[in-house]
């Protein structure tokens, strides 16, 4: 079993992080490997089941996965149901003066799915892939902030 | 190293860069030491107090400054507080003049370590206890001549107590001046103009040497001084009022006009230095500004003296206005191809030494020493020169101070190329031409370079043999005297029978009487074909004695040639045996058993000297073979001139083995009996086997052979070591090597080198050799001149090259039925009389010994990249090295272009590996004359005269099996060897073996490394490898603990200045970049960056981004600042692309950006399908391109198998494929795959913005996978965006011969061209 951990910080709220983070429609606009998300149960709680689609490393994965907490606005976890292979992942949210901590937190159990890829190759790239979204995340946010307040000005 | 803390620094100035590396890489140099010399007497009681030079230590601080390196390549000009002069003392009380100037001169010129400060010392040789001689040495760096005068002037009046007048604000402005760049414009301006002005020239002068070049130039120099007569002197300066030109162009236009003669070349390429204070306020600045200015120079024949003064006039000014490009940025801007046995751009200068600042100081510059000089107090100065700066060029012109109203000049000139004798006549030449064309500047150079009557008549009587009175005698006459006064001395034999003196005159009635009576008459032609027999002399008597001729047939010549020699010479009789009979049934002819007892017959009237001897058929340039005709006066000649010569008397016994189609052979069957000695005329099948000839030497007590090099080299080695020594050895009708003289000398009682065409009758010179002493051609023999000529068929003087032309008596007659032909070789000279000159083809040259020196045939001198090539010399060098037993060097044109080609018969037992060939020759030649090719050959292609038949030789193909001939040392290299072997699968290695030469790439780099550490315990890198690529160099390196050149830089090629950076492929190794690497110009240093995880998985990383801050890191610890010059190929492109962008954001400046056919990092370069197993297939793919193999596996092939397996897969078919060798380490290749795999996947995971960075694209057009013409670098490059296309598809564009092409473009776009200096 893989785990994988990184933690960022975000000039921003829990609450304004913790809600986008929470819902699984929100993963395929900050995760480049995320093509396609549906919720399945309608709802976003804990429970609540969606269907996710990733491509990456040239693969093509479908998973059935589940909410397993949600805790606003420290706590997010999910794992897979159904899938090539399974994974439980967790977002813990702590407030720090310069804004919000966020720890990700990832165990995997790849087996043999991609292929000839060593163990500690495939840890690397999970957390580069992480660093990368989580970056993208933030800016993502900025701008939405950015355009809030602008909003409220108006 | 100096531990004072500098006080200032400041970075060196670009007039100082080329100085500085000259001496780092030539520590022990002297020749840039500039000295000023003195006699200082003490006319009064004490001795003035000589503090006032500390006080100018103090006041001024480049007398305080070390040159000190800084990291990242930048060199600092550091000045410390305090400094004592460091002055040397002597004692030279019993030292003459000339003694101690000889010491002074070696005293100057140990070199000065640039680290320490202060980079200049003082001599002080007492002769007397009064009496001193002063020598001030200061590093060219530090200071130039006009600051010498500077610093000379204020030492004066500082010495006489007057306070200094040299303001210090002023003297000490030099770090202002090296602070300040080079305006980038000016500086692109410049570089134009000289590169358009440079482009194409010469890279090396043409001037005949007297010595070989060595591989490496030494630096060291001696000088010959002279001067301009007063009427030349001052015909310079009214010559240059009439035509506005100085006196320094006028002399530079008399200079290049006499190297353009003296080189016969009509570019030529000068270097003179210029002060470069162009500003005012530079005029009492001390400190080094001097610039070295390369002018090309057209001294072409047809041009008169006038217009050349007017070419250099035009030359020299706008020389001048763009003066100020340092000499340093020229070489860069040109990048000439690097030699280390000659300076670039130019090796001859020229330096008109007249600085006004010197003027006080002009005469202690001169020639003489004298007691007349300025005194400081009760001291007196007086001039004492020292020879100074000497071995900078090949050959220097030093000009500018005048005695007595004639120009003073000295040659500084290079010992190891020329001799003294030859630089004398160079200067007579010089001086004679100069008073030539200040006098007739309306003349030609053609016509002014030509000496006057007295000077040829000189140069002519050099080549006049001795006279010698032969009246109206044929041969006849001498072996009738002794068919009387000898009769039973044995005269001729083989090994049936002898004929003594009267029986062979007898016998040769008997001959004359057969031929007589089958209608032989005077002026006849009889062939004969007959098998070797003393009975050929008297058949050649007889045909003599009836006043005809013989034309020689010999029985081993291709029956063709016979029947068209036969024809052509319109025989009137054919002498044969029945067995070798073949003519045609309409030739009459006489077999050998018609010829017996007849009685006396009147024979009619024999031979006179005007009569043809003999006619002998050499091979001719339309493909037939053309008669020589030869009459017996010529032959009379030489007869009695090699008698006289080699001194034969009635003792000499020789052993004839010529064939009689050779001319050479009327030597041997013929000379011995002019002396009353014997002719031992051996079998064929003898002249053939050196162990049987070596028989028939013992048996017959002979004492005297002939015979050509190849004959004399068979002889050698079939011979036991004292078997020849009471043998004369004579050596002609090929180029005698020196090695195969020298051995001929130890094993010879005498030996002597024999010159001439067929032309002009056997041999027309002679030289006795000696041990030491460079072959020769000797001296022409009596009744015999030679004469060397320009292309224009004038004289040039000793020393110089030319055409051999001969005269004389020894002037055949012509070619028979070929008048057109007999005409052009055998010429009247108009401008030497009436007289018959035979051309001979041969490039000579007389040397300081008046001996002829033979530089090739005409029409065999080769050029090979513009260079001239003296094949001979090669094969000299091949000749000596062990294991070599004969060589040929030849100029072979293939597909690729022409290569210089050795061939190479070995020792038995002894073949060398072609590195060691290479590795010796590189150390003694330049590099152009190192053949490129080997091809070694059981016995070189012989004509039937027993020369070497060029026209036979194979062309170059796969190399023979090497034989190791340097065996391993120790059991190190033993094992080493033993891996190497294993992995190149190649047996026949030696340690000397270059592993990347003999087949290595980047896999096996990595398996060598591999089995090395894992099998012998050594912490080796591939870096190590790529260091030392040999078992030898490996050795050392773990013998001397200096393995393990481990991390992610490794340079691939050292320098100086900001490093080219390479980035690794998608491999993680950099090796692909090794040719790369060597092919890019200048001299900065080639850094490529390989992936960390090759030495450490856990250090791999997955990104670009994460793998370019390392590496951004990495290179700033070597570089610092920018601008930054960055690239790769393929992958390492992308890793370059983004390490410019991370560069960029920290605000670094860029040189550029260049990308070897790598895919822009796009989404729609990523494909769908790019897995794992599309990696592997990659991999796979890279596996085989080092083997010139294509090996496309498909992925889907991969994936079809259990993941565990694929990679086991693609193991196992590479060694079914011979792509990886049985003994291939798993595991190792494993790692390996994961670096692999990792960049992969961070190639595939890498989207970056676009970028205003400027990118060098480099397409290989030969590449079938399309990513558009761009590769998609349009939706990237924000920039300019400049894409070329090579030859090549993606993986040979790093190879040879492709990657001289991708090399060209990077230097084009970044090496020559301006850098972006950082504004201030």
């Amino acid at each position: 079993m893989i785990r994988a951990q990184y933690s960022r910080l975000f000039n921003l709220s829990r609450s304004t992080l913790f809600d986008y983070l929470r819902n699984p429609l929100n993963d395929r606009h900050w995760q480049s490997s995320c093509a396609q998300v549906e919720l399945l149960d309608g709802s976003i709680e804990p429970g609540s089941r969606y269907a996710i689609v990733f491509s990456f490393l040239g693969r093509r994965m479908n998973f059935e996965c589940q909410i397993t907490a949600l805790e606003p606005p420290a706590r997010y976890a999910f794992k897979v149901l159904q899938g090539p292979f399974l994974y439980e992942g967790e977002y813990g949210l702590e407030a720090v003066p310069e804004g919000t901590r966020l720890s990700w937190q990832f165990d995997v159990e790849p087996g043999r799915f991609f292929g000839i890829l060593p163990v500690s190759l495939l840890k690397k790239v999970l957390i580069s892939q992480v660093e990368k979204d989580l970056s993208r995340l933030a800016t993502l946010l900025q701008d939405d902030a950015a355009l809030s307040k602008e909003w409220i000005h108006e | 190293m100096s531990t004072a803390v500098p006080v200032a620094a400041w970075p060196i100035a670009e007039e100082q860069k080329g100085l500085w590396y000259l001496q780092q890489a030539h520590p022990q140099l002297g020749a840039y030491n500039l000295l000023f010399s003195c006699t200082v007497e003490k006319t009064g009681e004490a001795w003035p107090s000589t503090e006032f030079v500390q006080r100018m230590i103090n006041d001024y601080p480049l007398l305080r400054t070390a040159f000190v390196s800084q990291p990242g390549g930048a060199v600092e000009q550091q000045v410390v507080a305090h400094l004592r002069p460091r002055v040397v003392h002597h004692d030279a009380r019993d030292l003459t003049d000339d003694s101690l100037r000889e010491r002074a001169r070696q005293d100057s010129r140990a070199p000065l370590d640039l680290n320490e400060p202060g980079a200049w010392r003082i001599h002080l040789y007492r002769r007397t206890p009064d009496c001193y001689l002063l020598v001030v040495v200061m590093h060219h760096i530090a200071f130039d001549f006009w600051s010498m005068g500077l610093l000379l002037k204020d030492a004066m009046t500082r010495w006489q107590g007057q306070p200094s007048t040299l303001p210090a604000e002023q003297a000490n402005g030099y770090e202002q001046h090296a602070r300040q760049p080079l305006d980038p414009q000016r500086h692109q301006q410049l570089t134009r103009y000289w590169t358009a002005s440079l482009l194409d020239a010469p890279a090396l002068h043409s001037l005949p040497l007297d010595h070989p070049r060595p591989g490496t130039q030494a630096f060291q120099g001696a000088s010959w001084s002279f001067r301009l007569d007063p009427a030349t002197s001052a015909g310079i300066q009214a010559l240059g009022r009439s035509l506005h030109a100085t006196p320094y162009m006028v002399m530079l236009a008399i200079y290049t006009g006499f190297l353009g003669y003296w080189s016969s070349s009509s570019d030529v390429v000068v270097s003179t230095p210029v002060a470069n204070r162009t500003a005012r306020r530079l005029r009492n600045t001390l400190g080094q500004f001097v610039n070295t200015l390369c002018l090309r120079t057209h001294p072409a024949p047809d041009v008169t003296f006038a217009t050349l003064v007017g070419d250099i006039k035009t030359t020299v000014t706008e020389a001048i206005r763009h003066q100020d490009l340092p000499f340093y940025r020229l070489v860069e801007a040109l990048a000439p191809k690097r030699d280390s046995s000659y300076q670039a751009i130019a090796q001859l200068g020229f330096s008109w030494e007249h600085l006004p600042v010197l003027e006080d100081f002009a005469a202690f510059y001169g020639q003489e020493a004298s007691s007349v000089g300025p005194t400081a107090g009760n001291v007196r100065l007086s001039p004492f020169p020292v020879p100074q700066q000497e071995g900078q060029l090949d050959l220097l012109l030093e000009m500018g101070g005048q005695t007595q109203g004639g120009y003073d000049a000295t040659l500084k000139y290079n010992p190891h190329l020329f001799d003294l004798a030859t630089v004398r006549q160079m200067a007579e030449h010089l001086a004679a031409m100069a008073a030539r064309m200040v006098a007739n500047p309306a003349l030609p150079l053609a016509e002014l370079a030509q000496a006057n009557a007295h000077q040829q008549a000189r140069w002519q009587a050099l080549g006049r043999g001795q006279p010698l009175i032969l009246g109206d005698r044929t041969l006849l006459h001498f072996i009738g005297q002794h068919a009387r006064a000898r009769a039973n001395s044995p005269a001729v034999a083989d090994a049936h029978h002898t004929y003594g003196y009267q029986q062979l005159w007898q016998r040769s009635q008997q001959w004359a009487q057969a031929l007589h009576s089958r209608g032989v008459v005077k002026g006849a032609r009889v062939g004969f074909k007959l098998e070797r027999c003393a009975d050929l002399v008297p058949l050649i008597i007889g045909i003599w004695r009836l006043g005809a001729c013989y034309v020689p047939l010999d029985p081993h010549f291709p029956a063709e040639r016979l029947a068209y020699i036969a024809q052509d010479a319109q025989l009137t009789l054919v002498v044969t045996e029945p067995e070798l009979d073949d003519f045609p049934s309409a030739i009459p002819r006489l077999l050998t058993q018609e010829v017996g007892e007849t009685g006396p017959i009147a024979l009619p009237e024999p031979a006179q000297a005007d009569d043809t001897a003999y006619i002998l058929y050499t091979s001719g340039s339309t493909g037939q073979p053309k008669g020589v005709e030869v009459s017996h006066l010529a032959l009379l000649n030489f007869m009695l001139a090699l008698h006289d010569e080699l001194a034969f008397d009635s003792q000499t016994r020789l052993l004839a083995v010529t064939t009689p189609s050779f001319d050479i052979s009327l030597l041997e069957l013929f000379l011995p009996l002019v002396a009353g000695g014997l002719v031992q005329v051996a079998d064929f099948a003898s002249t053939r086997d050196g162990a049987r000839l070596a028989g028939l030497i013992e048996q017959h007590a002979i004492n005297t052979l002939q015979a050509t090099p190849a004959t004399w080299q068979m002889l050698l080695e079939q011979t036991a070591p004292g078997a020849l020594e009471t043998l004369t050895a004579l050596c002609g009708g090929d180029a005698l090597p020196q090695a195969l003289a020298d051995r001929l000398l130890a094993r010879t009682a005498a030996v002597w080198n024999l010159y001439g065409p067929t032309e002009t009758t056997i041999w027309s010179s002679l030289a006795r050799l000696q041990c030491g002493v460079p072959v020769s051609l000797g001296k022409p023999i009596a009744n015999t001149e030679f004469i060397v000529l320009d292309e224009q068929q004038r004289l040039v003087p000793p020393g110089m090259l030319g055409e051999l032309w001969i005269g004389g008596a020894g002037l055949a007659k012509g070619y028979l039925h070929r008048p057109e032909l007999t005409r052009e070789r055998f010429c009247v000279l108009p401008r030497l009389g009436t007289q018959r000159w035979y051309r001979t083809g041969d490039q000579v040259r007389w040397n300081s010994r008046g001996e002829l020196e033979h530089h090739g045939r005409l029409d065999f001198q080769v050029k090979l990249r513009g260079y001239r090539i003296e094949l001979e010399e090669v094969q000299a060098r091949l000749l000596a090295l062990h294991g070599v037993q004969q060589a040929v060097a030849a100029v072979v044109d293939h597909e690729l272009g022409s290569a210089l080609v050795a061939y190479l018969v070995t020792e038995a037992g002894a073949e060398p590996a072609i590195g060691w060939l290479k590795s010796q020759l590189k150390a003694q030649l330049p590099a152009y004359m190192v053949p490129t090719e080997f091809v070694f050959l059981a016995r070189l292609p012989l004509t039937p005269n027993n020369k070497v038949d060029r026209q036979r030789l194979p062309a170059p193909g796969p190399r023979a099996t090497r034989v190791d001939i340097t065996a391993p040392r120790d059991d190190l290299e033993g094992q080493l060897l033993e891996i190497f072997q294993r992995t190149l699968r190649a047996e026949a290695l030696c340690i000397h073996d270059d592993f990347f030469d003999m087949g290595g790439h980047s896999l096996l780099a990595v398996d060598i490394i591999s089995q090395a550490n894992r099998t012998l315990g050594t912490s080796l890198s591939v870096a190590d490898l790529l260091g030392t690529p040999t078992v030898a160099g490996l050795g050392d390196r773990v013998r001397s603990g200096t393995a393990n050149a481990s991390g992610t830089l490794i340079t691939l090629r050292p320098g100086h200045g900001r490093p080219v950076w390479l980035f690794h492929p998608i491999g993680g190794n950099v090796l692909s970049y090794r040719e790369l690497g060597r092919h890019l110009s200048g001299n900065r240093p080639v850094i490529a960056v390989q992936s960390p995880g090759l030495e450490n998985p856990e250090a791999v990383e997955v990104t670009v981004e994460a793998m370019a801050t390392r590496y951004v890191e990495d290179i700033r610890q070597v570089q610092p600042e920018g601008p930054y010059l960055v690239g790769g190929w393929c992958f390492g492109g992308a890793i370059a692309y983004e390490v410019a962008s991370q560069l960029q954001a920290m605000g670094q400046g860029l040189e550029g950006v260049f990308l070897i056919d790598t895919r822009a990092p796009i989404a729609q370069n990523v494909p769908s399908d790019a897995d794992d197993s599309t990696l592997l297939s990659w991999f796979a793919r890279d596996l085989a391109t080092p083997h010139g193999v294509q090996w496309d596996l498909d992925p889907s092939l991969l994936r079809s198998r259990a993941s565990e397996d694929a990679f086991a897969y693609v193991l196992t078919q590479a060694k079914q494929r011979g792509l990886l060798g049985e003994h291939a380490d798993d595991e190792q290749l494993a790692r390996y795959f994961e670096t692999y795999l990792a960049n992969g996947i961070a190639l595939q995971l890498y989207a970056p913005p676009a970028t205003t960075l400027p990118l060098l694209l480099v397409l290989a057009r030969d590449e079938p996978a399309d990513y558009g013409p761009l590769l998609g670098w349009q939706h990237l490059a924000l920039g300019p965006l400049t894409a070329v296309p090579v030859a090549g598809d993606h993986n040979t564009v790093m190879y040879r011969p492709q990657v001289a092409a991708v090399a060209e473009l990077i230097n084009h776009h970044f090496i020559r061209t301006v850098e972006l200096e950082p504004q201030p």
